[in-house]
């Protein structure tokens, strides 16, 4: 009697104790719906394995929850179709082209209306799909031209010391202009350049005065050229093109990686590897990254906001092997084309580094096409091998402005660095 | 006027201390950025290793701790001021006591206290720039430690370090005005430079030191040389020769007592309008070309030395800067088939002054005095170099980035030459075409925390070179990551002890560790 009394008493408790592992547990399995917050590392994984989040993103966010105490919200999926992220002049060129563009047999672009989104209506299923897609985020729109006149990349490392970069960005289209006059092109300028980007570092003081001016083509065929000015030789070197391979200033990634893809589009072989939903940077709100609460001070990243989207997964493999990469993997919003996250692999083909971009919305000015820009505001990267990296965060950006091609001239260079 | 600058030093130093104590290690700022300060503390300390028998004697060879301060104040969006001040101290090397004992120069000889830069640069219109004010100009699409073809404007300070530090440390910063007329149409610029020559005339030639009882010092002449005695032997004869090497002078070759005054005004330079530098330059880009067409009328950097005549019937020497007109053309070209960087550097140097004709006597020692001793020829010299930069993965040295490669062929042709020209003072021959070959490599660890740079340069013709290696070290963890650790070691090599730029140290050669703290 006594001995089935314990036994009874006995299976209950293990019963209790199940049933309250069972509950335990299922509070913890998040669906990755609207609402919910990622609160632990076990999450973060019950969500890789339910494929809506990437390994990447799981050793990116485990930092901000395990060390940092940090919760991931994730908020309602948004509407980020064209209309509601891009000029309505870009949209407007984007639906008169439509069907024009095709691909080359080098992965060039050819017949290509000269302005707008060239293939909006891509398929997965089109065999053509990656290099599509990738020439989608080429000729995305940024507007015409840009100024981001403040910008910080807080380099932190293992041990939490963080290293200031500084300085500014602007950038400016001379063809394939679409919201500002004059429009497709400035006068003198069809059939070379198409447009150039101007970074210039303003802190720290061993970075300060370096500057690089980088001119990107329309014709496929010719590499975009990249001049750097080093304050300790007081004049620009012209760089080839082995070196957008290589760090700047100490940065955790290189010329390349910058705003997510910066290289030559048609020197990768670009392959869609699937479609599906996964949970993916939301936009910002701009008011929070111009306060200052979109970072988090000794950490690798921003504050992080995911949304449940369709994401198309993308393979970038070099053609050419003498390259720091073997593969990127890109997650592009096929909604907007943006890159929101991409994981890098090094020579041997581990998972090196992971970066990824966070995007505000504008209203873009009437007298620029009106409609709205959406632009990258912040962004995170993370190198795994030594465990460094930042969140980047602009203070200010100009949309649209009406700035002038003089300032990204190479005397221009020359004179802003010391 | 020394207790000012050494209270200018140390104040200049305690406001460093503050700014790096600050935390920010970023400089400090005012006016909502308008007005910054920046700089850096470095040491420098080296050894010597007294190769070649002890040539140029070993030990400590260097303990310099520089300041550097650079300011920034933006008045506007298009109207700046910069300032770049120095303050080095730096004691004597040792063999350099016994000169110093004897009065020919101070202990504190090296040391510094100046406003290197101080300039206006003005965006007076989009089109037009002005920069007024002592700076630098640097043209040329060539680089390497102490070799130039095109860079042309400023000279350089070679006393200190000879020509192993940066250009933009060892360039003479002038006086001048600068502008650039942009020409966005066709990619191009106008750049005018005028300099008015209202610098320290010193300031407007390269200056060396000729005597090796300076640390960096050249080796001096041989004994018997017709152009070194009486200056270079004592009244004793003590430091006559090292005991080792014949004809070598020892270090510290110095006549007790003679005061050496290193920033003495060159004979033919004043002060003066008359006296300015002109330079004007047209650059461009064209489709993947870059290029630049130069043209400037100003000293030759270094002495001419001659006599009008043969010392033995009481001629007089001549010692003179001349001027000349300088035509060159740069350029740079990427190359995408190969992946590399092609640059260039060609000018032609209008009648560069040489020294012709070694012989006192004609028909030996029995014979008659040559008239036509160490006589002054003027010939059309072209000077050029040409580079190769490629980026290239090397797994072995880097498997996370490439390593950067960059080989130069400089040279220079003498046009009409003639075979007598030699090297004043030391009779060695100068070659109708001089070549020079430089390779320099550069890679990375750990996001660039740590840099290997290695830099041989070659003379095939006169047989001397350098090798210059250094690392850079920039942890993370150390200052903000704003502390740069550099140890170096910079070897020479000359088969003749008096012939070619690295021959002449070619008994300098040390190790070095730098310490950087930039804020």
């Amino acid at each position: 009697m006594y001995k089935s009394n314990f036994k009874s008493i006995f299976i209950g408790l293990i019963s209790i104790l199940f049933l309250l592992g069972v509950f335990a547990t299922s509070t913890i399995a998040l669906e990755g719906k609207a609402g919910e917050v990622i609160k632990t590392v076990e999450e973060l994984k019950e969500l890789e394995t339910k494929g809506l989040l990437s390994h990447g993103q799981v050793l990116s966010y485990i930092e901000l929850i395990k060390d940092f105490g940090l919760t991931i919200p994730i908020v309602k999926t948004t509407d980020r179709r064209l209309q509601f992220t891009a000029s309505k002049t870009y949209v407007e060129y984007t639906e008169k082209n439509k069907g024009k563009a095709k691909i080359g047999p080098n992965d060039e672009l050819l017949n290509y209306g000269g302005q707008g989104l060239p293939f909006p209506d891509v398929k997965p299923d089109d065999p053509q799909a990656g290099i599509k897609a990738a020439l989608n985020w080429d000729l995305r729109h940024t507007g015409d031209s840009a100024v981001m006149p403040n910008w910080d990349y807080l380099l932190t490392d293992s041990k939490g010391n963080v290293k200031n970069l500084g300085g500014l960005s602007n950038s400016m289209r001379f063809t394939r202009r679409t919201d500002r006059d004059p429009r497709p092109f400035l006068t003198g300028a069809r059939g070379e350049v198409w447009f150039k980007y101007l970074i210039q570092f303003t802190k720290p003081f061993a970075s300060k005065g370096l500057g690089q001016v980088q001119i990107k083509y329309e014709d496929p065929k010719r590499e975009s050229d990249l001049y750097v000015y080093v304050p300790g030789l007081r004049r620009n070197v012209r760089v080839g093109g082995g070196n957008r391979c290589d760090c700047l200033g100490g940065f955790v990634f290189n010329m390349d990686d910058a705003d997510l893809w910066s290289g030559d589009t048609t020197k990768f072989k670009w392959k869609l590897l699937e479609v599906r939903e996964k949970l993916t940077n939301s936009w910002h709100p701009w008011a929070d990254v111009k306060a200052g609460k979109d970072y988090i001070p000794k950490a690798h990243w921003t504050k992080q906001i995911l949304e449940r989207r369709k994401v198309w997964i993308i393979e970038q493999t070099p053609k050419d092997p003498a390259y720091c990469y073997s593969k990127r993997i890109y997650h592009q919003d096929p909604e907007n084309w943006i890159f929101t996250f991409m994981e890098m692999y090094d020579r041997s083909g581990s998972l090196w580094k992971t970066e990824t971009q966070n995007h505000s919305i504008f209203p873009n000015p009437e007298e620029a096409g009106g409609g709205y820009l959406s632009n990258n505001i912040s962004g995170d990267t993370l190198d795994h091998k030594i465990f460094e990296g930042g969140p980047y965060y602009h203070h200010d950006i100009q949309v649209n402005p009406n700035i002038s091609a003089d300032m990204f001239t190479l005397d221009a260079l020359r004179r802003a660095g010391r | 006027m020394k207790r000012e600058r050494v209270k200018l030093f140390f104040l200049s130093l305690v406001l460093s201390i503050a700014v790096i104590l600050g935390g920010t290690a970023q400089g400090m700022e005012w006016g909502d950025g308008k007005v910054t300060l920046n700089g850096f503390i470095k040491n420098q300390t080296g050894y010597r290793f007294g190769f070649y028998d002890d040539e140029r004697g070993s030990g400590l060879s260097m303990f310099r701790t520089t300041l550097q301060l650079e300011g920034e104040v933006k008045f506007n969006e298009t109207t700046s001021l910069y300032v770049i001040g120095r303050g080095v101290r730096e004691p004597g090397y040792h063999l350099e006591r016994r000169a110093v004992d004897a009065g020919n120069f101070n202990d504190d000889v090296y040391n510094e206290n100046t406003f290197r830069e101080y300039y206006l640069a003005w965006q007076a219109t989009p089109r037009v720039w002005l920069g007024i004010g002592k700076q630098q100009v640097v043209w040329g699409d060539l680089g390497g430690m102490g070799l130039r073809v095109m860079d042309i404007i400023n000279p350089l300070d070679l006393r200190w370090h000879y020509a192993l530090e940066s250009f933009e440390d060892m360039r003479k910063p002038l006086n001048m005005l600068n502008a650039i007329v942009s020409v966005p149409e066709v990619g191009g610029n106008i750049q005018l430079v005028w300099v008015p020559a209202i610098d320290e005339p010193w300031e407007r030639v390269n200056s060396v030191y000729g005597n090796p009882g300076h640390r960096w010092g050249v080796n001096s002449v041989p004994a018997g040389s017709l152009f070194g005695p009486p200056a270079f032997i004592t009244p004793d004869g003590s430091n006559f020769g090292n005991g080792k090497v014949k004809g070598v002078w020892e270090p510290s070759t110095f006549v007790p007592g003679i005061r050496e005054d290193d920033e003495a005004d060159p004979a033919n330079i004043k002060r003066g309008l008359s006296q300015s530098t002109i330079a004007i330059s047209w650059e461009q880009k064209i489709g993947g070309l870059n290029y630049r067409l130069m043209e400037c009328y100003t000293y030759n950097q270094s002495p001419a030395v001659w006599w009008d005549g043969n010392p033995l019937l009481g001629a007089p020497v001549n010692i003179k800067y001349f001027r000349q007109n300088i035509i060159g053309v740069s350029g740079n070209y990427y190359e995408g088939w190969s992946k590399s960087v092609l640059r260039t550097e060609i000018g032609h140097f209008h009648h560069v002054p040489y020294t012709a004709d070694k012989r006192l006597m004609i028909g030996g020692w029995g014979g008659v005095p040559n008239p036509d001793f160490y006589h002054l020829e003027k010939k059309d010299t072209i000077k050029f170099g040409f580079g190769w930069d490629r980026n290239t993965f090397f797994n072995f040295l880097s498997p996370t980035r490439s390593v950067s490669t960059s080989f130069q062929v400089l040279g220079s042709w003498i046009l009409n030459y003639d075979k007598d020209l030699i090297t004043p003072g030391y009779n060695t021959k100068v070659k109708e075409l001089d070549i020079m070959l430089t390779l320099f490599m550069n890679w990375g660890w750990n996001n660039d925390r740590m840099q290997i740079n290695l830099y041989p340069a070659y003379n095939i013709n006169r047989k001397f070179g350098m090798l210059t290696a250094w690392i850079d070290y920039k942890p993370q963890w150390l200052g903000g990551g704003n502390v740069t650790i550099t140890p170096k070691v910079n070897l020479f090599y000359g088969k003749d002890p008096w012939a070619g730029d690295f021959g002449l140290v070619r008994g300098s050669s040390e190790g070095l560790l730098e310490v950087k703290y930039e804020f």
